[in-house]
């Protein structure tokens, strides 16, 4: 296992947690409900601090990501209460894929810690969808 | 969905679900090893287990790529399997302890059924994801036990392991007193039970993770975090 595909991997994880950033705060105001609201704003917070904490993993390593974009394009157009949700899901989604190619090149504490990230992501995509997916992070890279 | 108002069900406990894991646990350790190889002690298990269908013998290995030796004294007995191979055997049998948790919960709570289909079916891909052709070996519950028949809440058929935890329990016919106000609805109980032994699943696969690398962690990793998802849909669900 190579430094260099540790970095990348977290390169990949701070691009997403940046994009996860942005995508609440666009989001966050087209959800219906105040319980939402208020589960939205943990979730940014939550996307903020993993943006320091992969910055200070790559600091580790010598590296320094990306500095956040000041607009991200939107897979979807978020107009209401369901695309708002299915834009959260997707950005939940997303995240775990980039922690879970954390874990597939990382070891020990890192490797831990990103596993943990994947749960985090997979806990908040499931409460956007109300629903679970066998397999968070992989969603179209099982058996594809 | 709710229950009758003071009816009271037979539980199934925190330390009777445990026991049905620890006999799905052992149904499968003592099935999954290959025959042939089969060094195996007498059980000393309970005298009820049945043997669980044998699953196919994992003929491909999970993910040959790594050959971490965190893992090289999960199974001393059973010496042909790579590391990854045992790792990807660990997290198996603890999916299927997870789907005899919801297989001994839907014998007693047959109208949680429905509910708890989507969780199963996740635990069905996991194992099917970590060995693949495994066929999950149902515990005895689930085969035996007709849930479209009458929703007596008389024990289960005698033939399920969980007979001498379930039944020991004052059957719900008998005049039920009514309950403190503050008790909570058995099915409220139970899928906190089954909320807790998700989040414990959640908690182990971290440590498994560790244990491995490449395809194999993505997929371990991948599975804990439905597994931590499970709990928070459980929960809320309460």
């Amino acid at each position: 296992v190579s430094e260099g595909g540790v970095v990348a991997a977290l390169l990949a994880a701070a691009a997403a947690e940046n994009a996860a950033v942005y995508g609440y705060s666009v989001a966050g105001a087209r959800l219906a409900t105040g319980q939402d609201k208020n589960a939205a704003r943990t979730a940014y917070d939550a996307h903020r601090a993993q943006v320091q904490n992969v910055t200070q993993w790559l600091a580790d390593l010598g590296a320094t990501p990306a500095p956040a974009a000041p607009v991200y394009r939107l897979p979807s157009p978020v107009v209401d209460n369901p695309s708002a949700r299915a834009l959260l899901a997707a950005i939940e989604e997303s995240t775990a894929a980039a922690y879970a190619d954390v874990v597939a090149v990382a070891s020990a504490q890192l490797q831990r810690d990103a596993a943990l990230e994947l749960q985090a992501a997979a806990i908040r995509e499931a409460q956007w969808r109300t629903t679970s997916v066998p397999f968070p992070g992989l969603v179209g890279r099982l058996g594809a | 969905v709710s229950e009758p108002p003071g009816r009271s069900r037979p539980l199934i406990g925190r330390r009777s679900v445990l026991r049905l894991l620890g006999v799905a646990a052992l149904g499968l350790v003592a099935s999954c090893r290959p025959g042939k190889q089969r060094t195996a002690p007498t059980s000393p298990g309970p005298a009820t287990t049945r043997p669980a269908p044998s699953p196919q013998p994992a003929a491909t290995p999970a993910t040959p790529t790594t050959a971490s030796t965190a893992a090289a004294s999960v199974q001393p007995t059973v010496s042909p399997l790579s590391a990854d191979q045992l790792v990807a055997q660990r997290v198996a049998l603890a999916e299927q302890a997870l789907l005899g948790a919801y297989d001994a919960v839907t014998v007693a709570h047959p109208e949680l059924a429905g509910r708890l289909a989507p969780f199963r079916a996740d635990h069905v891909a996991h194992l099917r994801g970590l060995v693949p052709g495994a066929t999950p070996s149902t515990t005895a519950p689930s085969n035996t036990a007709p849930s479209s028949s009458a929703p007596s809440s008389s024990a289960p058929s005698s033939s399920a392991p969980s007979s001498s935890a379930a039944s020991s329990s004052a059957p719900a016919s008998s005049a039920p007193a009514s309950p403190p106000l503050s008790s909570p609805p058995a099915s409220t109980v139970i899928l906190r039970q089954l909320a807790d032994l998700e989040r414990s699943a959640a908690a182990a696969r971290l440590g498994d993770v560790v244990t491995t690398s490449g395809s194999l962690a993505r997929l371990v990793a991948s599975i804990g975090g439905c597994e931590a998802a499970h709990a928070a849909l459980l929960s809320v669900a309460t």
